[in-house]
C-alpha cells in the first residue's frame, strides 16, 4: 500500500486535484451567495444534476459547447426560481423544497435522458472542452502544469473565487449582503431590500451550481451519467460549513476535497488491493468526518431565518 | 359554528393532496406531449398496469408494502422534527441484516413462522442502527441530518454492492447477488394464483401500530411536542435529543423492515437493484398524507400503483419507466407549493370561526 502511494506522479496528482476540485468549488462558491445572504444553500445538489443534464442535451443538439453551458445556466435559473419563491417568498422550509428539487431533478433528467437519447448500446457522446495553456505562464515548472492547463470553466472558477471575495469583504454592497445574512431585520430598518438580496443569491447559486453539472458533463467528460452528480452538492454545502460560510474557507475545503478524490481514483487505477466500493465510499465517509468535525459551524445569526417583508410586520 | 368549521377544515385537508395529485398528472401530461408520446395512451397504459388484471394488482400491493413502511418511518421522524432522506439507506442495511441473517439461520432447519420472524427483526434491529447514526449525529453535534443521512445511504449500498461482490456472492461467483434464500424463509401468498405475498399486512399493522404510538401514547405526544416547539418541550421536561435519537431509530428500524421484507417476498435474494428508489420517493409519500400514517396506507397504495403502472406502461407502449419517479416528483412539489395556501385558507377560517 505505501509503495503505490509512494509511487504517485506528484504533478499529476496535483493536476487531477484541481480538475476534480473545480466543480466543488463552482458549487461551493455559488452556494456562498445565497448562504451569506442567509438562505441555505442545500439545494446545491439537485441544480449541479439539472446543470449537468442541461449542457449535455444544449451541446448534443446545438454542436457547441457554449450553448450548452447557456443551457445550463438557464435550467439553473429555472429551478432555483422555484427554490427562491418558496423558501424567500413562502417562509417553505429549506430542506425540504431542496429534497423535493432533488427528487425533481432526478426524476427530469432520467425520463428526458432515456426519452431524448435512450438506452442504446453505443453511448450518445459530445466533444469535451479543450484545456488552454496560458503563454509562458504554462512552462513555469510544476505550477504551470497544475494552474495554467485548464479549460475555460476552469479559469473561469479562479476569478469567481476571487471575484467573490472581493464582492464581499470589499465592497459597500457586499457588506449590505453580510447585514442581510446576519440580521434580516436591522437591515431591512437601515432600508435593504432584504428578500431582494436573497432571491437574487439563490439565483446567482443556480448559475454557478449548475456550471459546476456543466463541468461534470462536458468539460470533465463527454457524456452524460444518471445521478451523476453523485451526491456533490451536498459535499459541497458541507464544505461551505466547513469553511465557516468565507470563500477561502470553501476554497481551501474543495482542494481538500478534490484531492482525496485524486488518491482515491489513483489508488483505483493503480490496483491497490482495496476493493473498489471502499475507495468510491472515500469522499462520502470525509464528508461525514467534516460534519462530524464542523457540527453547525459558525454560520450568519440570520441563517436560515425567515424574512416575512415589512407589508407582513 | 364549530361543526361546520370543522367540516370545511377536513375539507380542504382532503381537497389539497387530490388537487396536488390532478395538477402533477396535468403538467407531466404536457412533458410527455413535448418528449412527443401519447399522454392519453400512456396514462391509459399506466391504469392497466396498476389495476388491469388480478396479477397486475397483485403486483401494485407488493410495491405499495415498503412505500407504505418507508413513509410511515419517514413521518414519525418528520413529527419529531427530523428529516430523514436517507431511507433508502436503511432499507438496505435492513436487507442487509436479513441476507446475512437468513445465511446463518437456514441451516438449523427452524419453522418457517420461527424463521421469518427472527430474519425480519434482524431487519429491524440493522435498520434501526443505521437510522441511529445521523439521529446521533444531529443531536450530539447538530450536523445537519439531510447531508448525513444521504451519505451515509450512498455508504450503505456502495458497501452492499461490496458484499454481494465479495463475502456473501453466490456460490457460482456469476453474478452480484446472494444465493437464493430457502423455502422456508419466504413470505407466504395470501392471494390464490397470484405472487401477492404478506408484506402489505405487515405494512398497514406496523402503519396502525405508528398512529397507536403518535395519537394515544404519552410517547407519541412527547415526540409531537418537540416537534413542534423544542424549545417549549424541554421547558416541560421533555428531552428533545432523546426524541431525535428515537424517532430517527424507528425510522431506520421501519425502512429496514422494508428492506427485509422486500428480499423475502419479492427478489429471494440481495442485489442493488432490489430497489426502485423507494427510500427518496418515501418522502413524497409520507408528506402527501399530511404525515398521518393512517392516510399514508393510502397514499402508499397510490405510489405502489404508479410504480407498477408505470413499469407495465413502459413494457407496453415504449415510454420510459423513469416516467413514474417524474410523477412522484411532480406530486411532491406540488403538495408543499399548496401548503402556504391551506395554511391561509385555515388560518382565516379560524379567525372566522372565532
Amino acid at each position: 500500500m505505501l509503495d503505490t502511494l509512494m509511487s504517485i506522479d506528484l504533478t499529476s496528482l496535483m493536476q487531477s486535484t484541481i480538475r476534480l476540485a473545480v466543480p466543488f468549488i463552482l458549487a461551493a462558491i455559488g452556494g456562498l451567495f445565497s448562504d451569506t445572504a442567509g438562505i441555505s444553500s442545500i439545494e446545491l445538489e439537485a441544480v449541479i444534476l439539472i446543470g449537468a443534464f442541461a449542457a449535455f442535451a444544449g451541446a448534443y443538439y446545438s454542436g457547441s459547447l457554449y450553448v450548452g453551458l447557456l443551457c445550463a445556466v438557464i435550467a439553473g435559473i429555472l429551478l432555483n426560481t422555484i427554490y427562491a419563491y418558496m423558501v424567500v417568498g413562502t417562509g417553505a422550509s429549506a430542506p425540504l423544497v431542496a429534497t423535493t428539487l432533488m427528487l425533481l431533478a432526478i426524476g427530469l433528467t432520467n425520463f428526458f435522458n432515456r426519452a431524448l437519447f435512450g438506452v442504446s448500446i453505443e453511448v450518445v457522446r459530445v466533444k469535451s472542452m479543450q484545456a488552454i495553456s496560458i503563454p509562458l505562464l504554462h512552462n513555469i515548472p510544476f505550477f504551470g502544469k497544475v494552474l495554467f492547463e485548464q479549460n475555460i470553466l476552469g479559469y473561469f472558477t479562479f476569478l469567481l473565487v476571487l471575484a467573490q471575495w472581493f464582492f464581499l469583504k470589499k465592497t459597500a454592497l457586499g457588506l449590505e449582503w453580510r447585514a442581510v445574512g446576519e440580521n434580516p431585520v436591522a437591515a431591512d430598518t437601515a432600508g435593504i431590500p432584504v428578500r431582494r438580496y436573497r432571491a437574487i443569491g439563490v439565483l446567482l447559486t443556480g448559475i454557478f451550481a449548475a456550471l459546476a453539472g456543466a463541468y461534470l458533463s462536458i468539460a470533465a467528460s463527454n457524456i452524460f451519467i444518471e445521478k451523476m452528480s453523485a451526491e456533490k452538492g451536498y459535499a459541497a454545502f458541507a464544505i461551505i460549513i466547513l469553511g465557516k460560510y468565507t470563500p477561502g474557507g470553501a476554497l481551501l475545503g474543495c482542494l481538500l476535497y478534490g484531492f482525496a478524490d485524486a488518491l482515491q481514483l489513483n489508488l483505483q487505477a493503480m490496483g491497490a488491493d482495496v476493493p473498489n466500493q471502499f475507495l468510491l465510499m472515500l469522499p462520502y465517509v470525509f464528508t461525514l468526518i467534516v460534519l462530524f468535525v464542523s457540527g453547525k459551524g459558525r454560520r450568519p445569526s440570520g441563517h436560515g431565518k425567515f424574512f416575512a417583508g415589512r407589508s407582513h410586520r | 359554528m364549530r361543526q361546520s368549521y370543522r367540516f370545511i377544515e377536513l375539507t380542504i385537508k382532503i381537497a389539497m393532496p387530490i388537487m396536488a395529485i390532478i395538477s402533477a398528472f396535468l403538467l407531466c401530461g404536457l412533458m410527455l406531449a413535448a418528449a412527443g408520446y401519447d399522454t392519453l395512451e400512456a396514462y391509459k397504459a399506466i391504469w392497466m398496469g396498476a389495476f388491469g388484471s388480478k396479477t397486475s394488482i397483485a403486483l401494485m400491493l407488493n410495491k405499495s408494502a415498503p412505500f407504505i413502511l418507508l413513509g410511515v418511518g419517514v413521518a414519525i421522524a418528520f413529527r419529531g422534527s427530523s428529516f430523514n432522506i436517507g431511507a433508502e439507506g436503511q432499507f438496505f442495511a435492513g436487507a442487509l441484516g436479513c441476507a446475512l441473517s437468513e445465511g446463518i439461520l437456514r441451516n438449523f432447519n427452524l419453522p418457517p413462522w420461527l424463521l421469518i420472524t427472527l430474519i425480519l427483526f434482524s431487519s429491524l434491529v440493522f435498520g434501526g442502527v443505521y437510522g441511529a447514526i445521523p439521529g446521533y449525529l444531529k443531536a450530539k453535534r447538530g450536523s445537519s441530518e439531510v447531508v448525513t443521512s444521504i451519505m451515509l445511504s450512498s455508504v450503505m449500498i456502495l458497501f452492499v454492492g461490496y458484499m454481494v461482490n465479495g463475502p456473501i456472492q453466490e456460490p457460482n461467483k456469476l453474478y452480484s447477488e446472494t444465493q437464493e434464500i430457502v423455502e422456508a424463509a419466504r413470505l407466504p401468498y395470501i392471494w390464490e394464483g397470484t405472487r401477492l405475498h404478506a408484506g402489505i399486512l405487515f405494512a398497514i399493522v406496523f402503519a396502525l401500530i405508528i398512529y397507536f404510538i403518535l395519537e394515544k401514547t404519552t410517547f407519541g405526544y412527547k415526540i409531537k411536542a418537540a416537534g413542534q416547539n423544542r424549545l417549549a418541550a424541554e421547558y416541560g421536561g421533555i428531552n428533545p435529543n432523546f426524541i431525535t435519537v428515537s424517532t430517527f431509530i424507528i425510522s431506520g428500524a421501519l425502512s429496514g423492515l422494508a428492506g427485509g421484507i422486500e428480499v423475502l417476498g419479492v427478489s429471494w435474494k440481495l442485489y442493488l437493484s432490489i430497489s426502485p428508489g423507494y427510500g427518496y420517493n418515501a418522502i413524497a409519500v409520507a408528506l402527501l398524507a399530511q404525515l398521518n400514517p393512517l392516510v399514508i396506507i393510502l397514499s402508499g397504495l397510490l405510489f405502489g400503483a404508479l410504480n407498477a403502472g408505470c413499469n407495465q406502461m413502459s413494457r407496453m407502449i415504449g415510454v420510459p419507466a423513469a416516467l413514474s419517479a417524474l410523477l412522484q416528483a411532480l406530486v411532491l412539489l406540488f403538495v408543499i407549493a399548496y401548503m402556504p395556501l391551506q395554511s391561509k385558507i385555515e388560518k382565516r377560517l379560524m379567525r372566522e370561526s372565532l
